[in-house]
């Protein structure tokens, strides 16, 4: 992580196109219908226990099975594979892809990502922190919490197993946690990022500047 | 000859084709162990996938009375895909190399492509404590396929891009965005 950020460029970066991509992939072969078109809006599961789908897709059938695959987030379609409608696809064959816009939130959250040192998960499984790691958030807070290379930060369990994690990044304080304790985490997402002690205040900085600038940017296209 | 008498003629040809069948196998077989661990078969597409991947380290170790096992394995992955759940059966043998049965281990870790890693296993099983040689092979494994959905900042970025996968939505199922 370079002590120089350019704010400005990271910042115009995200003004002119404050949006995130979100690629639909088949997940195995079958026959593929799709029940919206490009331009239109299309909203993510919802409700108190997740129970309200988000907006169908697409179907795909296969061996008389028909799978309705809902959006994952919100946004618009930004472009739909519409010459395989009907067809035979195989799994991993694009179909479609959402812009979803972001919020502040997210947009910080994806400004951290690129500055922090980002530790992923190497498995799709749960995670949990070590007993030691834990306990030692419980007392202070997760941005008091060093690490070092080498130490078992966290407890992967995959399959009734549990297997410690060990880090291997640079060493800091854990500035964001992305991930609950007992939720299945994607294979590659990010778990934790991590940030070299001397550099939080600059963190700290890019956080205040995003929001400030931010705010003003939007308030000037109102 | 009635229809009750036909089915009984045919029951009993079929009796005899299994008795038959029975004792070809049994004479065919050099021992009971034979007869309860038949041949260990792999299927085509495994086979295809094994040739880049292979066992480099296979080590099983019974641990007394306890039946506490402790197992080794290192694969070693030359090919260009990651792959996942690794079933490997172990054949066991005394300090006589006779048989004591077999036991598989699966590995559902992923082990990257060009990548050689080692996963060890400590569980309670019933192995014969006699049990002093091993000898492992993978029987079954799955290459790693991409996720079903991926993010990614830039729009004419494609789906192997720098984003995260977030997880598929099937009907009523995930989280909000």
């Amino acid at each position: 992580m370079s002590d120089e950020i350019d704010f400005d460029e990271i910042l115009g970066k995200y003004h002119s196109d404050p949006y995130e991509y979100v690629d639909i992939f088949a997940e195995h072969t079958g026959k593929v219908r799709f029940l919206t078109e490009e331009g239109s809006t299309v909203e993510a599961v919802s409700g108190e226990w997740k129970h309200i789908p988000g907006t169908p897709l697409l179907e795909i059938t296969r061996e008389r099975n028909p799978k309705q695959i809902t959006s994952p987030t919100n946004g618009v379609i930004a472009s739909v594979n519409s010459n395989l409608e009907g067809s035979f696809v195989e799994a991993g064959e694009k179909l479609m892809t959402i812009r979803h816009p972001l919020k502040k939130k997210e947009i910080i959250e994806c400004i951290l990502k690129e500055v922090l040192y980002v530790f992923p998960a190497p498995e799709r499984a749960k995670y949990f922190f070590s007993l030691d790691i834990q306990s030692r958030i419980d007392k202070k807070s997760a941005k008091e919490v060093s690490v070092k290379p080498g130490d078992d930060i966290i407890i992967m369990s995959l399959m009734k197993r549990d297997t410690p994690v060990y880090y291997d990044g640079e060493a800091g304080v854990i500035h964001s946690v992305y991930f609950k304790p007992g939720v299945s985490v994607q294979q590659g997402a990010p778990l934790i990022g991590v940030c070299p002690v001397e550099k939080v205040p600059l963190i700290k900085k890019v956080i205040t500047r995003v929001k400030a600038d931010w705010d003003k940017n939007e308030v000037s296209t109102v | 000859m009635n229809g009750k008498f036909l089915g009984n003629l045919g029951l009993s040809i079929v009796i005899l084709a299994l008795v038959a069948f029975g004792v070809m196998k049994v004479s065919a077989s050099s021992g009971v162990e034979d007869l309860l661990l038949p041949e260990i078969k792999v299927s085509d597409s495994t086979q295809e996938l094994l040739h880049s991947v292979s066992l480099a380290r296979a080590a099983v170790n019974v641990q007394g009375l306890d039946h506490q096992v402790e197992a080794i394995f290192g694969i070693e992955n030359t090919g260009e895909h990651d792959i996942k759940n690794v079933s490997i059966l172990c054949t066991l043998f005394d300090s006589k190399n006779k048989e004591q049965g077999r036991d598989k281990w699966v590995v559902y870790d992923t082990v990257k492509a060009h990548a050689r890693d080692f996963f060890t296993f400590a569980d309670k099983r019933f192995i014969s404590a006699s049990v002093v040689r091993s000898d492992c092979q993978i029987v079954d494994l799955e290459q790693v396929t991409p996720p079903a959905i991926t993010v990614h900042r830039s729009s004419a970025a494609h789906g192997g891009g720098h984003g995260h996968a977030v997880p598929a939505h099937e009907s009523g199922h995930g989280a909000a965005h």
